[in-house]
């Protein structure tokens, strides 16, 4: 050490490596980091490990799952199961095309409805909005299936008035379960699943802006609705993308609603969770569903490999506080 | 805009100041709530409160269906479920341990992933945000025990399912227990502690969200106050307890809630049996009865939670 105070031009390559390697400050540096990238690998690989599995489960012949010396790479590799589930699931077909535009529309209407709402309630101080907002986190915390089962059973018989049996042509009112309105009333209405939070996260996300961007406009004469748009909104667009991901990812794999408003309507999920081929052989049913989740969940995937920035950062920089 | 507001000094009877109908284009904002709220949300609870009181019935000659008081009968007829009080009953005890180490759990991930200049951060938090895709609805439930069983270590699947129980079979190698018997441990402490241990892959696959949220916490605390700290000379043990812990506890809470909801709101086993209450057994009474009690457990929950902590709850202002 005292080599290199003095700066001297004797040293070794050996005793430079020295001074520099085996000090304490790097031996306790070394150990920490050592440590902390074992731990998060660890845990990395106990999030991955259901993945990891079903991989694997899906390429397994029907030998290995009854094989004990088969744990993650399969010896009978088969690609069989997956297109079967594939036909299945029909991700491909019409049911994959459905669910994209069926998740996508509900997510744009949630959005929507609740970037309006959390610039209502950021910027605006009429009365009664704190009693609103405890509305909305309060519809968070009833569970979906409070409404889900009555609703239901509203939207199966619709006949306004009794306008619709009025004429006698028709014995029952109109079955809107069978069509997207349902869920699209409710995605508007922000009582969809976890719609509370997508206003919660828009209403910290404006109150987080300056507010003398829209005194500016309205200076120059603007109304708050054009202020809203013209000025506001631009800027609030990767939240908006945000809560727009959370919505789709969550409306896609949906087994809340599919089950009870939307039964009637085309679910790659429900198609995935109904595999049946007449044995009763619970396990390897369980991996055909598995198999078939898997094949519905892969665009999911591969949006959130796109789209990670989204997902993570927007919650971050939502600049979320409990206030 | 306060001078605008006092320039305009015309006074009639109806007279709304500008700052005033200013606010109240909120409502305007705010319309799709209020419509959601009063004639979706409330609706629908008022119908399953009234069917919870009543004997339901499908009536043919209308087509509707006809609700017949019978008082708390839905109620008892509830209690008496096994298949519904005990899924009830263990989902509670398993939130008692759930949302405290999921809490805590991801305020130290949080931490740890919250270092300066920390190659892979960006990855790690990637991946422990994948579960909040992958494992929501029926992706989470489609088959979880069969992973469960396959995982080659044991068959003990927990009622959240997904359980790979590494940890626990870790901790069996290792005669974690007997060490800490023969230590005298508390043996409620032990089984809280083992129980979490167990539950670690559970815990790491309900932690994203929270992660994330007090990771932005922890960037929102300004670096000037971590510098005046510790030019006054806190180490860094009394700047977690002093300075970032009160900074970060409104996260706490938040999180609290919002793990609590996320863990009780949907809980299959007990979703499950509602809904084969409801229409497979054709009870829509009893059906209601249980949801409704289902609701308020679970209000009951987020009350207590937010009434205990945000006593604690150090808001900077």
């Amino acid at each position: 050490m005292e080599n290199i105070a003095n700066g001297a031009p004797t040293l070794t390559r050996w005793e430079r490596f020295k001074s520099k390697y085996f000090t304490k400050h790097f031996a306790s540096k070394f150990l920490t980091n050592l440590l902390l990238y074992l731990l998060l690998f660890g845990l990395a690989y106990v999030v991955l490990f259901p993945l990891i599995m079903r991989v694997s489960n899906a390429v397994k012949g029907y030998e290995d799952v009854y094989n004990a010396n088969v744990y993650i790479i399969p010896q009978n590799f088969t690609l069989q199961y997956v297109k079967e589930a594939l036909v299945r699931v029909d991700l491909l077909g019409k049911t994959g095309w459905f669910a994209l535009w069926y998740s996508a529309l509900i997510s744009i209407l949630q959005v929507a409805s609740a970037t309006l709402a959390g610039y209502g309630f950021a910027r605006f101080k009429f009365p009664g909005n704190k009693l609103l907002f405890a509305c909305v986190l309060f519809v968070l915390i009833v569970p979906p299936t409070t409404i889900t089962t009555t609703l239901y059973e509203f939207f199966l018989d619709v006949d306004p008035w009794g306008m619709v049996t009025a004429s006698g042509e028709r014995m029952s009112g109109w079955n809107l379960c069978a069509t997207v309105i349902p869920q699209s009333l409710m995605a508007i209405g922000c009582v969809g699943y976890k719609n509370g939070l997508y206003i919660y996260l828009m209403r910290q996300y404006f109150k987080g802006m300056p507010g003398v961007l829209e005194e500016a406009a309205y200076i120059d004469g603007a109304k708050p609705f054009k202020a809203f748009f013209r000025v506001m909104l631009p800027s609030a667009f990767t939240m908006m993308v945000t809560c727009f991901l959370f919505g789709f990812c969550w409306q896609w794999t949906d087994d809340i609603y599919t089950t009870t408003i939307a039964i009637d309507l085309p679910s790659l999920m429900t198609k995935a969770l109904n595999y049946n081929n007449g044995s009763s052989d619970a396990l390897w049913n369980s991996i055909q569903q598995q198999t078939g989740v898997l094949i519905a969940v892969i665009p999911l995937i591969l949006l959130f490999i796109v789209c990670q920035r989204f997902f993570v950062e927007g919650i971050e920089r939502s600049g979320i506080t409990g206030t | 805009m306060e001078n605008t507001v006092q320039s305009v000094k015309k006074k009639g009877r109806f007279h709304i100041p500008l700052e005033r109908k200013r606010q109240l284009v909120g409502y305007w904002f705010c319309l799709p709530v209020i419509l959601g709220f009063f004639c979706i949300f409330i609706p629908g609870m008022i119908s399953t409160f009234v069917y919870s009181f009543s004997e339901v019935q499908f009536n043919v000659e209308t087509f509707e269906m006809d609700a017949v008081y019978v008082g708390f009968k839905n109620y008892l007829t509830m209690f008496d479920s096994v298949d519904f009080t005990i899924p009830l009953f263990d989902c509670l005890k398993d939130m008692a341990i759930n949302v405290p180490v999921i809490v805590l759990f991801s305020f130290f991930l949080a931490i740890l992933l919250n270092r300066k200049n920390f190659p892979g951060r960006t990855f790690f938090r990637v991946i422990f945000f994948l579960p909040v895709i992958m494992d929501s609805g029926a992706a989470a439930t489609a088959g979880a025990d069969s992973i469960n069983q396959y995982s080659g270590f044991g068959f003990d699947a927990t009622s959240s399912g997904m359980t790979s129980n590494i940890a626990s079979q870790f901790a069996n190698v290792l005669n974690i227990q007997a060490f800490l018997e023969q230590l005298t441990f508390s043996t409620f402490i032990m089984d809280f502690v083992l129980k979490s241990v167990d539950r670690l892959s559970t815990t790491i696959n309900s932690c994203g969200i929270q992660v994330i949220i007090f990771l932005g916490a922890l960037q929102g605390v300004s670096p000037s106050v971590f510098e005046a700290a510790e030019v006054e000379g806190l180490t860094a043990w009394e700047l977690f307890w002093k300075i970032t812990l009160p900074l970060i506890s409104p996260m706490i809470l938040v999180n609290l809630v919002y793990t609590a909801i996320d863990s009780f709101g949907a809980n299959d086993k007990i979703l499950e049996e509602i809904e084969k209450v409801w229409y497979t057994m054709d009870q829509p009474g009893t059906g209601a009865a249980m949801t409704v009690f289902y609701f308020l457990c679970s209000t009951v929950i987020v009350l207590v939670i937010v009434g205990i902590v945000s006593r604690v709850v150090f808001y900077e202002e």
